[in-house]
């Protein structure tokens, strides 16, 4: 980055630099003008409409300033909402990192067939959001779910139950179905950090007498570091709009059990049809995410500057 | 001298052990879509299931592929099935057309960000950076709004032209990190020798970042082929309507009626092209989402 910015102040003629800069421009401007068009004016737009009362419901369309905003953290369904957000957002990184490292673990070892193992695990992560949401409402369905079946014949229940037929365990299985869906992208990042942990590092400390839980944790886990923070940053994002899933397996319910806030912005705006409460719901997620992405950014600026 | 032995073979079964378990758990699920998809619907209703089905039925993706109906589909359900085809070809066109356009402009736009310089270049490469971390929620009302008045609801181009802006930044990011790592040299012989910016783009820094164009087609082939959201709110008909919005209303639509065994073959269906993308490019793959993750 350095030796790159040297090299074009040490070998850019002054007088082409106005060209240079034309040229630039030129080829970013489809770039950023698909990403102004689609991006930047329907975040300011949204923002805008969160001040107003527009609902297809109610003729008149009116400014109402954070009237919106007032109703949505007066509405006990919202904070729920947030509260099961953050519920769903916590339980699924803690799962799928521990497990998501735990076979990325595994899969760093030497054995016979390794390739192929490693090729097998990235299946889940190659199915679309939405055939995995049917595929596993098909796995809980109550009456002839494999996952009754199965529990059934193993002893382990002694009638079928109605997985998604409960607000918390809903949740729950939603969570599940999620993270068999995840989980290779944690092993993927994982393995890819994990290659770049020298053996020397681990022969010496084993030389040193060290045991394989020591070695884990005080050269694996803080070189690992790094690539753990990007996971988690990306995760938390994803996971605090998740909203596929949850379309697909229980559309909010049951009894809104698992109506999240990324289900319940889209509710209020295509369900309700309340452009104006939609928008402010939706603005309460980018803000949050917005904060989340700041720190991102700055997590690989940091980065950057290291190298 | 014999404890350690065993202890290392008792460790040795428990590590084999594990990667079966890792193998079982992660093609189970899949392999079971693939068995109900081809079991008669007297069978899927078995209780305790029928983990083999008894008299296999390819009857489902006759109906989905070739639109002829099956004993016992209802005129409803095979309405749907023929629908299939038509979101196949929608899907078929809109998520290659996107990747394609996606990477010529997306490394246009990275190669301005890691080669020239201009006023504002850091603040757009992190503006660019910031725009994929927006929630889709934030920008589907407006969207929603502009693209009924511009009449682009229900179309592919209008969808096409979403799935582009979001990928984008993804395509900058990935082909950034890639052309940060190819030396300024390189390039500035080929200037020497003649080329223009444009040229040593073409004839020498793309073919050294070959891998990383891959990575970032692959990523973005996915993300099109298997997006649901915008797919959602911005189609409706056959006009525009991609794969994943019809496996949805395979399982919806229906109501009471809802057919598993349908919505099973077409997931298998749906799901075998990015499966195969993502198994065959698999190290590009890695590469792709590492690299632009790492180094920024």
């Amino acid at each position: 980055m350095r030796a790159m910015t040297q090299a074009s102040k040490l070998h850019t003629p002054r007088r082409r630099i106005n060209r240079q800069w034309l040229f630039a421009y030129a080829l970013l401007a489809p770039t950023l003008l698909l990403i102004f068009i689609f991006n930047v004016w329907p975040l300011v737009y949204s923002a805008y409409l969160s001040l107003q009362q527009y609902s297809l419901l109610f003729p008149i369309r009116r400014f109402v300033g954070l009237e919106n905003y007032r109703f949505l953290f007066e509405d006990p369904e919202f904070i729920a909402a947030l509260g099961r957000t953050l519920y769903f957002v916590v339980v699924s990184l803690a799962l799928e990192t521990t497990i998501g490292l735990a076979v990325a673990l595994v899969l760093n070892e030497r054995f016979f067939g390794r390739g192929l193992v490693r090729t097998i695990v990235l299946l889940p992560w190659a199915i679309p959001t939405i055939v995995n949401g049917v595929l596993w409402r098909w796995i809980y369905q109550p009456n002839f779910g494999a996952l009754n079946g199965l529990l059934w014949q193993l002893g382990i229940i002694d009638e079928y139950v109605h997985w998604l037929g409960e607000p918390w365990r809903a949740m729950n299985m939603v969570i599940l179905a999620d993270a068999w869906h995840m989980i290779p992208f944690y092993t993927l990042m994982f393995l890819a950090g994990l290659q770049g942990i020298p053996d020397s590092l681990h022969e010496a400390a084993r030389v040193d007498g060290a045991g394989w839980f020591r070695r884990f944790w005080h050269i694996t886990l803080p070189l690992l570091r790094p690539i753990l923070l990007v996971i988690l940053v990306i995760r938390t994002i994803e996971t605090f709009r998740v909203f596929d899933i949850i379309y697909a397996l229980t559309r909010g319910g049951p009894g809104g059990g698992t109506t999240v806030v990324g289900y319940y912005a889209y509710e209020q705006a295509f369900s309700f049809a309340d452009f104006g409460m939609g928008s402010a719901a939706s603005m309460v997620i980018t803000l949050s995410v917005l904060v989340l992405a700041v720190l991102y950014v700055k997590l690989l600026y940091r980065d950057e500057l290291l190298h | 001298m014999r404890w350690p032995r065993m202890r290392r073979m008792l460790q040795r079964i428990l590590f084999g052990l594990t990667v079966v378990a890792i193998v079982v758990i992660s093609l189970a699920p899949f392999v079971w879509q693939v068995i109900s998809s081809i079991t008669t619907d007297r069978e899927l209703l078995a209780r305790p299931p029928h983990w083999l089905p008894e008299e296999p039925t390819l009857d489902r993706y006759r109906a989905l592929i070739l639109g002829e109906a099956y004993p016992g589909i209802s005129p409803a359900l095979l309405r749907s099935a023929a629908n299939f085809r038509g979101a196949f070809v929608n899907s078929l066109t809109v998520a290659p057309l996107t990747t394609l356009a996606s990477l010529v402009l997306g490394t246009l736009a990275a190669y301005a960000l890691t080669r020239l310089r201009f006023p504002g270049r850091q603040g757009l490469f992190f503006g660019i950076l910031a725009a994929r971390m927006l929630p889709p929620i934030s920008l589907v009302i407006p969207l929603y709004l502009a693209m009924r008045a511009l009449g682009l609801m229900d179309t592919r181009l209008g969808l096409g032209l979403v799935y582009l802006s979001l990928t984008l930044p993804l395509v900058v990011w990935i082909m950034s990190a890639y052309f940060r790592s190819i030396p300024w040299e390189i390039e500035e012989a080929a200037m020497i020798d003649g080329c223009s910016p444009l040229g040593a783009l073409v004839r020498v820094i793309l073919p050294l970042s070959a891998p990383g164009l891959v990575a970032a087609g692959v990523v973005t082939l996915l993300f099109a082929w298997n997006e649901f959201f915008f797919s959602l709110i911005f189609t409706q008909t056959l006009a525009s309507k991609t794969l994943p919005k019809a496996i949805s209303e395979f399982s919806t639509e229906l109501g009471a009626g809802l057919d598993y065994g349908l919505v099973t073959a077409g997931g298998v269906l749906t799901s075998l092209p990015p499966i195969a993308i993502a198994l065959f490019f698999q190290r590009y793959l890695v590469r792709g989402l590492v690299g632009g993750a790492t180094k920024g």
